[in-house]
């Protein structure tokens, strides 16, 4: 079992359910590059530090925009999927953000409509969870901040003249 | 002159020196073709009392001298991550000083890295400085992008 794997399962579903849609965990990983696909994170930090990820497919993504705007599919532009993507992140960081040692914060999402595939340096993953939903998939996953790997990491003032 | 322009050129030059023992100049903002040619991406965010993105951009045969340096590989095999971690690392550091000059209180992200032959695109935010600097014949560049409010 992974990292708050079952709790990943259920917030993505929570998540899905208020828009009416119903996901399925699957084994089948993402394969990033067979569709377009949208990237989007948010961050903890405080006591326990962290990126939650998540990659979507732009259908799915089109989707969310269609049932969250109450909107037609033709209607839906950048703004909307990014907010849709944003809201979603969102729901789901937060449930996280609550179970995890507090205190922490959680940061605004980050979504790249171009799918940028991000790395998370001074992490390593700890979940990965994929998901179906109605033919398209997306997928979860939690970066955990791992101190031996912060070498440095410090960001001291440089003084300028 | 660009918001914090002369801050960013001089913490950049400074933390380049003070880490890396590298001499950057400024150089003049490039052509798009030259852009293109910045293989990884690294941004920051900041957010409070200020909020935006710290973006830092450079090509791949820069990317692995950085990395080298960062550490000590001595001219051996460098793996992709190292060259994200050192990225990361700058980025970081960057980010921290300029977050000093910012309204308070301000908090930064961890650094989110891209190896990517598109530019980094950040939804949502308008350029407020871009500066370019050239090391070692290499050029590469630092923007800053402050969130729009909507």
């Amino acid at each position: 079992m992974q990292f708050f794997e079952n709790e990943i399962k259920e917030y993505a579903e929570f998540a899905w359910s208020t828009l009416d849609l119903k996901i399925i965990p699957t084994s089948e990983q993402f394969h990033e590059g067979t569709k377009n696909s949208i990237t989007a994170n948010i961050q903890i930090s405080g006591q326990w530090q962290g990126v939650i990820a998540m990659k979507i497919e732009h259908d799915l993504a089109q989707q969310l925009a269609v049932k969250m705007f109450s909107i037609e599919e033709k209607q839906v532009t950048e703004t909307e999927i990014n907010d849709a993507v944003s809201e979603m992140m969102n729901i789901i960081g937060g449930n996280l953000k609550s179970i995890l040692p507090q205190p922490n914060q959680l940061s605004l999402p980050m979504v790249d409509l171009k799918g940028t595939p991000l790395h998370f340096p001074f992490t390593e993953q700890r979940s990965q969870v994929a998901f179906a939903c109605a033919g398209n998939a997306f997928e979860v996953t939690i970066h955990q901040v791992v101190a031996d790997k912060k070498t440095n990491f410090q960001h001291p003032v440089v003084e300028t003249s | 002159m660009q918001f914090i322009e002369k801050e960013i050129g001089e913490y950049t030059k400074n933390i380049w020196k003070s880490i890396l023992s590298l001499d950057v100049n400024p150089a003049q903002n490039g052509s798009e073709d030259n852009e293109n040619n910045f293989a990884v991406a690294g941004c920051i965010q900041i957010t409070g009392a200020w909020n935006g993105t710290v973006t830092m951009e450079y090509p791949m045969p820069l990317a692995r001298q950085v990395a080298s340096i960062m550490f000590d590989l001595n001219g051996g095999p460098i793996e992709n991550e190292l060259i994200q971690d050192a990225l990361g690392e700058l980025t970081n550091m960057t980010g921290g000083n300029i977050k000093s000059l910012l309204p308070e209180p301000c908090f930064l992200s961890l650094p989110a890295v891209a190896v990517t032959d598109k530019a980094m695109r950040i939804p949502g935010s308008e350029l407020v400085s871009k500066v370019m600097f050239q090391c070692n014949g290499e050029n590469f560049q630092v923007s800053l992008l402050k969130r729009v409010d909507e």
